[in-house]
């Protein structure tokens, strides 16, 4: 046994002494030191001596073991300046990066919106994209003759269902439920039959809004959408309201803010009237709440909506609404 | 609609200019969208009118919305003398109205003699002007005058009424006629016409009928000025798919008493032009007389819907100049007359919306809603959604939004049954029913993709899908996950298994499933806690070969409505290890058709408590190894919570495993 530890030495220090490259050296740390080199297999011959002998060469092999490990991190360490002049790290180089997703665009900017109104206290309710005629058109002071329903074109499903033209059937079916208070913002799908253009869809996005209370007034509604304006678009947004008509808002009104691109001077994107049209909005009419069983002497409430293509739009520059159900990764990877 | 300036500044004084003029209109509710220069010192306004200001459809109206804004006075137009004592015109011809509910009112003049000639050219300018080609002098007199004052007319030729009887009724079963369009419209019994002794002569308040035009040998003309029912209107012309400057207004309601002047001014203006001679006396059937409107308004509800206090003297202002009467005014009212053309003021609320438009809304300041909120932000399935969105963002997915419409043929095309919720009227036969599956379209985002060049695809989408049920219709949200490219079934495993885990599920598991969309041997239901809630597996070739797509597609689909009950966003925190764990590892070779899980379930049993973890690090197959083995290596990781683990504690758990495996699996150790 002694012969062999003393040969196997030998060997080794024979062996290094001429290695020059660091994957020669491996080579030899295998052979000597890897699971089935020749420590390895000298140390299970020892476990086979007898018992009285195990520990002289035990410890005889260790030492071994331990200066060839050592000899061998030695001469790794002397070997290791390679024949190549050592090179500046040039941090010019592209960085590994790791594969990040992407929320789509109409995603990203509906959670921006839901976010500033949970600020001011509101909630996120949600309703069903097929409606019933009652709360898409009916419920909400929109009967079966009324002109107002023209701008509504419907998909239907039968003469009673249809995919909602509008996100504000949710305003009813939370009054339904719940008694005032009521702060809610409900976004969702919602589907008319407009032929295809840069700015038309027939499968659509909107937020709604409602706030129902003993004291709110139409100077709340501003206040809200102002404030929502300013967190959307900055600071400097102005909003702008005009009369307008909803039939289940009354007084009605159109709101606009001004134009995050020329700051209100006119330009391509606002058609040079400094003004971004952005959704209509108004005081919850009283035969609303009547269908409700809200007490229309006693509780006032304000409406909004607003289209999220319009606004994702508007605020990334994007220039055709087609591109959000197209789902070209070069343009969802810009998100 | 289009009004020229020239002819809006003939019946009140606009001091402003063009484009403040344009401005203030915009801000009061009537929208200048766009001012045309139509030749040199003409300008036309063309304005959007809301579906609730009928009143506005015309110039005279508009000059009243001036009035509103500015204060000046309206001047209306000349219009022929009634002359009501001698009423040769009964004998001349008979009017009856059947049904009074949808003809409350009907007036009507003869004039003889006329001339029938092209219109002067200021007359055909101005309505050319406003859109409206030019016919012949009466007809178009009968236009201007619509436009002039938003009451429709219409002229017949006198001598083609049948029996000079002229009744308004409901159309009869099987009747139809001939319109000025020159189209056969086909009648039924809900629609109204008016009537000689023959049939229809005019679809009432839309069309007249050809039977009775006016025509160049036209000498006597009876003219029409009546009043219909405006959802009677609407639904006859919606049903014809007919409809007119005359409909239109209809619709949208025309002053019942306005029809008798508009028509003296027609017929006045047809004198002058068309030479003609009024018959004494006029035909006004009107049995029940629209009253004004008597609205009380309290003054304590300006500030409780606007939040503002308007001083008494600024309302009573705005009141007068909307052409509104006061009748009688207290500290804490005011009694309001409102004339009929307004017909959308019924109720205090729109004379509250009255004043606050003519007002200013951006006079009226900005506060912030007082009061307490009932909030708590976002719901529960929406926590859950987003938290999804972040989890399947981080895996480097791009979420994508698909159309929520399909057709049966794609719904086959991916080997689903083609049973959907359908539309009626699709936009195209492509877009007839609702999706039942995100998959046909996630396939098709792939293809689109792969066309444009690129090849690795991870994409995913959050949407609804519809089911019908007995006639009531079921939504569920779905999620969807495809991945192409550089990507194996382990890879979507790998996306479905951090899901999982990050939306706290943990007893979950795969099991071979056969689904159409999927290959024979990578096709899987995804169970937690023993119940189905989706799919996953590799896209199979049939299916592949119908979207053109030549690359392996993996893809996932779970009813996320249905996982949403068993997913915990709060972990709890658990306590880090205090006592070192020790690992050993395993190798053996074992029977092919021996599933991973096969071997997990024995070691984790046989290696009782102490085993907290097992991974797989290594499959081998080769020369070394029967062709119907393989080899796999495992690490356990042993240890207590409650001390260090001594080297017999964990050697006797670890051959225990060892000795399960062998004689269980009958697997052959390697050392």
């Amino acid at each position: 046994m002694k012969a062999k530890i003393k040969e196997t030495e030998k060997n080794f220090n024979s062996e290094i002494k001429d290695i020059s490259l660091p994957e020669h050296l491996e080579k030899i740390r295998v052979k000597y030191l890897g699971r089935k080199g020749i420590i390895t297999s000298l140390l299970k011959q020892v476990s086979a001596l007898p018992n009285d002998q195990k520990p002289v060469f035990g410890k005889l092999l260790n030492n071994l073991k331990t200066n060839i490990s050592a000899r061998i991190s030695e001469k790794s360490a002397s070997i290791k300046p390679s024949k190549r002049a050592e090179a500046k790290l040039d941090i010019s180089l592209p960085g590994i990066k790791p594969v990040v997703g992407s929320k789509h665009p109409l995603a990203l900017i509906t959670q921006e919106i839901k976010e500033i109104f949970f600020g001011l206290g509101f909630e996120t309710v949600t309703g069903p994209e097929i409606e019933t005629e009652y709360y898409n058109f009916e419920a909400l002071n929109t009967p079966a003759d009324h002109p107002a329903r023209d701008e509504h074109d419907s998909f239907y499903i039968t003469s009673k269902d249809l995919l909602r033209t509008h996100t504000s059937p949710v305003q009813i079916r939370v009054m339904e439920k719940q008694k005032p208070p009521v702060r809610v913002i409900a976004p969702g799908r919602c589907f008319r039959r407009d032929a295809v253009d840069a700015t038309h869809s027939p499968i659509f996005h909107q937020v709604e809004g409602l706030a129902v209370d003993t004291n709110i007034t139409f100077g709340d509604l501003k206040g809200v959408l102002e404030v929502f304006a300013k967190q959307l678009f900055g600071r400097q947004t102005k909003i702008r309201f005009r009369p307008d008509f909803f039939p289940f808002t009354e007084p009605s009104a159109e709101y606009a803010f001004s134009c995050v691109n020329c700051k209100g001077k006119g330009c391509r994107i606002c058609k040079n009237t400094g003004w971004l049209e952005i959704g209509g909005a108004g005081m919850v009419d009283p035969e609303v709440f009547k269908t409700v069983h809200y007490d229309a002497e006693k509780y006032s409430g304000f409406a909004f909506g607003m289209g999220i293509e319009r606004i994702a739009m508007i605020k990334y520059h994007i220039p055709d609404i087609r591109m959000f159900l197209e789902n070209d990764l070069r343009f969802l990877r810009q998100f | 609609m289009k009004v020229p300036y020239n002819w809006l500044k003939e019946y009140i004084d606009i001091e402003l200019s063009l484009e403040e003029i344009a401005e203030k209109l915009t801000m009061s509710g009537l929208e200048v969208a766009d001012i045309q220069k139509s030749n040199p010192d003409e300008f036309v306004l063309d304005i959007e009118v809301t579906a609730n200001r009928g009143d506005c459809l015309s110039i005279i109206g508009i000059a009243r919305e001036i009035r509103a804004i500015t204060s000046k006075q309206v001047k209306y137009p000349q219009g022929l003398k009634e002359c009501r004592a001698n009423k040769e015109i009964e004998k001349l011809i008979d009017v009856s109205i059947k049904n009074t509910y949808l003809c409350p009112r009907y007036a009507g003049r003869i004039i003889r003699n006329v001339k029938i000639a092209p219109s002067p050219s200021w007359l055909a300018k101005r309505l050319e002007a406003v859109g409206i080609r030019s016919i012949n002098n009466i007809v178009d007199i009968t236009n201007y005058v619509l436009m002039e004052t938003g009451q429709p007319l219409h002229a017949f030729d006198y001598n083609k009424i049948t029996g000079k009887k002229i009744t308004i009724r409901e159309a009869k079963q099987n009747e139809s006629i001939l319109a000025l369009d020159e189209s056969k419209r086909q009648l039924s019994r809900d629609m109204l016409v008016i009537a000689d002794k023959k049939g229809p002569v005019a679809i009432a308040g839309i069309m007249g009928g050809i039977g009775s035009e006016i025509d160049e040998q036209t000498t006597d003309i009876f003219l029409e000025s009546a009043h219909f029912n405006a959802g009677c209107i609407r639904r006859t012309s919606k049903t014809l798919g007919l409809s007119s400057e005359s409909s239109y207004r209809f619709e949208r309601g025309v002053d019942p008493n306005g029809v008798v002047s508009a028509l003296n001014r027609a017929a006045y203006l047809i004198e002058k032009i068309a030479r003609g001679k009024s018959v004494r006396g006029i035909v006004d059937i009107y049995p029940k007389k629209f009253k004004k409107q008597n609205i009380q308004l309290r003054i304590r509800q300006i500030k409780r819907i606007l939040g503002i206090d308007i001083p008494k003297n600024k309302l009573k202002s705005i009141i007068l100049n909307l052409g509104f009467e006061i009748k009688q005014h207290n500290a804490n009212s005011i009694k309001i007359l409102v004339p009929t053309y307004r017909h959308d003021i019924n109720r205090e609320i729109d004379l509250v919306e009255e004043i606050a438009r003519i007002y200013g809304y951006n006079n009226i300041d900005t506060t912030m809603p007082r009061g307490q909120t009932s909030s708590c932000g976002k719901g529960e399935f929406e926590k859950q959604t987003d938290a999804l969105k972040n989890i399947l963002c981080s895996c480097g997915m791009a979420e994508i939004y698909t159309s929520s419409f399909t057709n049966p043929e794609n719904l086959y095309k991916t080997g689903l049954s083609s049973d959907g919720v359908k539309i009626t009227n699709p936009m195209g036969d492509d877009q007839n029913i609702m999706r039942t599956s995100l998959i046909p379209e996630m396939l098709s985002v792939i293809k689109r993709n792969l066309n444009r060049s690129i090849t690795e695809i991870k994409l995913y989408e959050l949407g609804q899908v519809f089911f019908e049920n007995n006639s009531s219709y079921h939504e569920k949200t779905y999620l969807c996950c495809g991945i192409v490219g550089n990507v194996s079934f382990f890879d979507i495993k790998g996306i479905l298994e951090i899901i999982l885990h990050k939306l706290g599920i943990e007893d979950h598991c795969l099991c071979y499933k056969k689904h159409q969309v999927f290959t024979q041997d990578c096709s899987a239901s995804i169970d937690v806690q023993g119940c189905g809630v989706g799919i996953t597996g590799e896209v199979s070739r049939n299916v592949l070969e119908r979207y053109n797509i030549d690359e392996k597609v993996f893809l996932l689909e779970i009813v996320f409505l249905d996982l949403s009950k068993y997913i915990n966003l709060s972990p709890v925190f658990k306590e880090i290890p205090k006592y070192p764990s020790s690992e050993r590892d395993i190798a053996f070779t074992v029977k092919e058709n021996v599933s991973n899980a096969d071997i997990m379930n024995i070691m984790w049993k046989a290696g009782g408590e102490i085993v907290k973890d097992i991974k797989l690090f290594d499959i081998y197959r080769g020369k070394q190894i029967s062709s119907t083995h393989k080899s796999m290596a495992y690490a356990v990781c042993y240890r207590s919570n409650k001390r260090t683990l001594t080297d017999e504690e964990v050697n006797q758990a670890h051959s225990n495993i060892e000795r399960q495996l062998i004689s269980q699996l009958n697997v052959a150790l390697r050392k």
